[in-house]
């Protein structure tokens, strides 16, 4: 199709006005057997996630009942997407946000909350539910200690699941005109499947409801066989869990399906190269369930699931191929030699590289820019040194000019040429010599260039395949 | 989609849909004309074609193709340039006087072409998709009335305030863009109505303009220079910036968050005191010397692996003291009194030294 002009919806006063309301798409070029599975992009909100929902009717069920008032303070532990549209709902009307968060969380997350005007508490990751520094006693304890403030508790809060009831379940029954045979939706808290399941429900829906659950989760074996599954971790972020918290509802669910990581992020990339949407690692898990659930259909019928939220928050993780074989979730053999250890090859322009006549400026900003210590040196497609962050020091400490000149030098002054190569069929232990000299091992396969190996690269081999 | 398709195989519409002989030379494809400009037989009378960046005959083959592969009736191709020069054409198309204004980063030429009718000075700036040095054929910069030249400053702060106070998400052009509306709106005497973009989302640029250490790192971060150690600490334990470990944590999640974090030494912190440092070296040592598998390697507690021996420097001390840390291949542990407040790497050395010379 070309662009045509689009019905257009009035300009708003405010982005939460633009809260609700998510387009849905039909899955066509992936492989769905005989069904139609449509997509609910719940991406397309303002704060980038379906958590915008029930930040909106929490509030107001806060206001309501006068646990909120002006000059309020809201309360909450959490890290994810609840954080980001308590804050954007929150501040926009007037409140303070709170925000309690295990520091394990990425620092990106940490602050883009802070950038919203999130005042962001850290508390301790490494100690257990019931503990005072555990994040949601602390935010429970902070809740209490502050006048006016309100701790919004999304697992045990009952808007949580209304605001589905309100509105993403009548929104999905009136753009499928009724016609849903299954409804496929992950746990974080339960809100979104328990609202939407009790709401087609109520209209009459036989619509199966289907419950996405990461492997590592305990809830698919809770519906499944009525016993929590064993209990693990894993890489897809916002769902699944190791309690059922209290919003969810786990009568109302038919069947699970449990999805590996693996799965959950081929299916997020294949919907960004097939579909062209972009998609977070849990839309990957619904994604991946509702797939499965639609090939196993011997009749025509139609799936409804959900983009939760939008990959581009995920673009250095699901998108990034060195990333993925970092997490030994990229598709590869080992061959028991050096070369399981070099994720990011020469030949394939992995390396960030730079050569003898760059300046030390442009072979700073490049290892700055790729967050590395060292850079090849390479002329004419061969390594002649190796620059890393002690040579660079040392041109600093040791010059008299001013540092521009020194930064405006030629890699060839500072670069070490003496080079402490191994061959890429050596076996693993040839690295620890050149690692106990404080080096990097440069890899070789014969004259050619295959890449480096830092300690980061061998501890994660051995730690990924133990 | 038409109903109608054409009845070829892809790959055939792929090559010569939208595609007829040329006239003069009897090509078979359509040739690709890097013209610019068409000769007129007399004003206003021409074959069709006038400038490049209006029509010409390789964009109507390749928007005929396109709009055969997808059946559609009509395609169109865009390319830079087209968001100011396709939107300021159809507002006059239907009688708008709106001013056409650009927003033009410091260090893109085009705003000096604008404004005082010679490209500005070339630089270089962060802001990501907007700004050249050249004008691109699908400019038209005769329909732009005034232009204005942004710092990276002015349009990251920008777009930090849209995120504070409006809660809009947005990427670091549109920070150049809004500043610009601003300007412009601030200047008004009269009430005005103004229009510009969110062009992208900010998603993607949280590393970048959300992150107040990158800011710093690119110099761009709000602070005054001490003379001292603090200078170069743009992540600051108290901040909650430096990802940490606790003694009784596994090896394996330590070393998660070294990599989650990309990082390669972790500061141990007991009670809200530093207490060791575990590097990439204590975990090599670890896997290396011991006989057990390797599950349990890492199940150990980062107590049994961390250096206690701990080369801390005083925050009040001078750059110079850094050198001798560096020689022995360590990293600089920085302490205020007792208490911790943040690593020092050569990298941080060498960023300081470089946006400061």
């Amino acid at each position: 199709m070309s662009l045509t002009a689009p019905a257009l919806s009035a300009t708003v006063k405010s982005p939460l006005d633009l809260i609700g309301k998510t387009p849905m798409v039909e899955v066509t070029k992936i492989d769905t057997g005989k069904c139609r599975l449509l997509l609910k992009l719940e991406s397309q909100n303002p704060g980038g996630s379906i958590k915008d929902r029930i930040a909106v009717e929490m509030l107001d069920a806060a206001e309501r009942e006068g646990w909120l008032k002006e000059g309020g303070t809201i309360v909450e532990a959490t890290a994810g997407n609840t954080g980001l549209a308590l804050t954007l709902v929150g501040r926009a009307r007037g409140y303070k946000v709170l925000l309690v968060i295990p520091d394990k969380m990425s620092k990106e997350k940490i602050q883009h909350l802070r950038a919203m005007g999130a005042d962001v508490r850290l508390t301790r990751s490494d100690v257990p539910h019931g503990h005072p520094e555990y994040y949601t006693d602390m935010a429970e304890r902070l809740a209490q200690a502050i006048p006016g403030a309100y701790y919004v508790n999304q697992f045990a809060n009952q808007s949580n699941a209304e605001a589905h009831v309100k509105t993403t379940g009548p929104e999905i029954w009136a753009q499928t005109g009724g016609e849903i045979d299954a409804f496929v939706a992950g746990i974080g808290s339960g809100g979104t499947i328990t609202g939407t399941a009790r709401f087609l429900k109520s209209v009459g829906s036989n619509a199966q409801i289907i419950l996405a659950d990461p492997v590592g989760s305990t809830l698919a074996g809770i519906v499944n066989e009525g016993v929590p599954g064993p209990d693990g971790s894993y890489t897809v972020e916002g769902i699944g869990q190791n309690f059922v918290p209290d919003t969810a509802d786990m009568s109302l669910i038919d069947k699970a399906y449990s999805i590996p990581d693996a799965e959950a992020i081929a299916t997020a990339r294949e919907l960004l190269l097939k579909e062209g949407i972009l998609a977070g690692s849990s839309s990957g898990t619904l994604i991946a369930t509702a797939l499965r659930w639609c090939r196993e259909q011997t009749e025509p019928k139609t799936c409804v699931t959900f983009v939760c939220d939008t990959g581009a928050k995920y673009l250095s993780k699901v998108y990034n191929d060195a990333w993925l074989a970092d997490q030994g979730l990229g598709e590869r053999e080992l061959h028991g030699d050096l070369s399981d250890l070099i994720n990011r090859k020469y030949e394939r322009g992995d390396v960030v590289v730079a050569g003898p006549g760059d300046t030390l400026d442009t072979a700073f900003k490049r290892m700055k820019g790729a967050d590395v210590s060292q850079l090849p040196i390479i002329e004419d497609g061969r390594l002649v040194g190796i620059l890393d962050e002690s040579d660079l020091v040392h041109v600093m400490n040791t010059d008299e000019i001013t540092r521009k000149e020194r930064f405006a030098k030629p890699v060839a002054d500072a670069m070490t040429r003496d080079l402490d190569t191994l061959q890429v069929k050596e076996p693993l232990d040839a690295l620890i010599p050149v690692f106990d000299r404080d080096r990097v091992a440069i890899v070789l396969d014969g004259e050619k260039f295959v890449g480096l190996i830092t300690r980061t690269d061998l501890i994660n081999h051995l730690s990924l395949n133990r | 989609m038409a109903d109608k398709k054409n009845s070829q195989g892809f790959s055939t519409r792929a090559i010569h849909a939208g595609q007829h002989p040329d006239p003069t030379t009897g090509a078979v494809m359509t040739p690709i004309y890097a013209t610019s400009t068409y000769a007129q037989e007399s004003p206003g009378v021409n074959k069709g074609y006038e400038y490049a960046r209006g029509k010409n005959p390789t964009r109507e083959a390749f928007e005929a193709c396109i709009a055969d592969l997808e059946g559609g009736t009509h395609g169109f191709g865009f390319g830079s340039g087209m968001a100011i020069t396709g939107t300021a054409r159809f507002l006059k198309s239907v009688g708008s006087n709106a001013q056409i204004i650009l927003a033009d980063p410091v260090g893109s030429t085009l705003a000096g072409i604008v404004n005082e009718g010679v490209p500005g000075p070339d630089g270089s700036y962060t802001v990501e998709g907007i700004g050249q040095n050249f004008v691109p054929d699908t400019a038209d910069m005769s329909l732009i009335d005034k232009a204005y030249s942004i710092p990276d400053a002015e349009a990251i702060a920008t777009a930090r305030e849209l995120l504070l106070k409006e809660g809009i998400l947005a990427g670091s052009s549109s920070g150049t863009l809004i500043a610009t509306a601003l300007r412009w709106c601030r200047e008004q005497t009269e009430p005005k109505t103004c229009v510009t973009f969110v062009c992208d989302t900010g998603a993607k640029y949280l590393s970048k303009v959300y992150n107040d250490a990158w800011l710093a790192d690119q110099g761009l971060g709000e602070r005054e220079l001490h003379g001292d150690l603090s200078d170069l600490i743009n992540r600051k334990y108290e901040r909650g910036d430096v990802v940490v470990a606790g003694p009784g944590d596994t090896l394996d999640t330590a070393f998660k968050r070294m990599k989650g974090a990309d990082v390669s030494q972790l500061p141990i912190i007991e009670d809200g005191r530093l207490v060791g440092i575990l590097d990439e070296s204590d975990l090599v040592h670890v896997m290396n010397t011991d006989e057990i598998t390797r599950k349990e390697r890492f199940a150990k507690p980062v107590a049994d692996a961390m250096t206690r021996d701990l080369d801390t420097l005083q925050v009040k001390e001078p750059l110079d003291a850094l050198i001798p840390v560096f020689d022995r291949d360590r990293v600089a542990i920085v302490l205020d009194g007792e208490k911790f407040v943040g690593l020092i790497t050569r990298t941080d050395l060498i960023n300081h030294l470089s946006l400061n010379r």
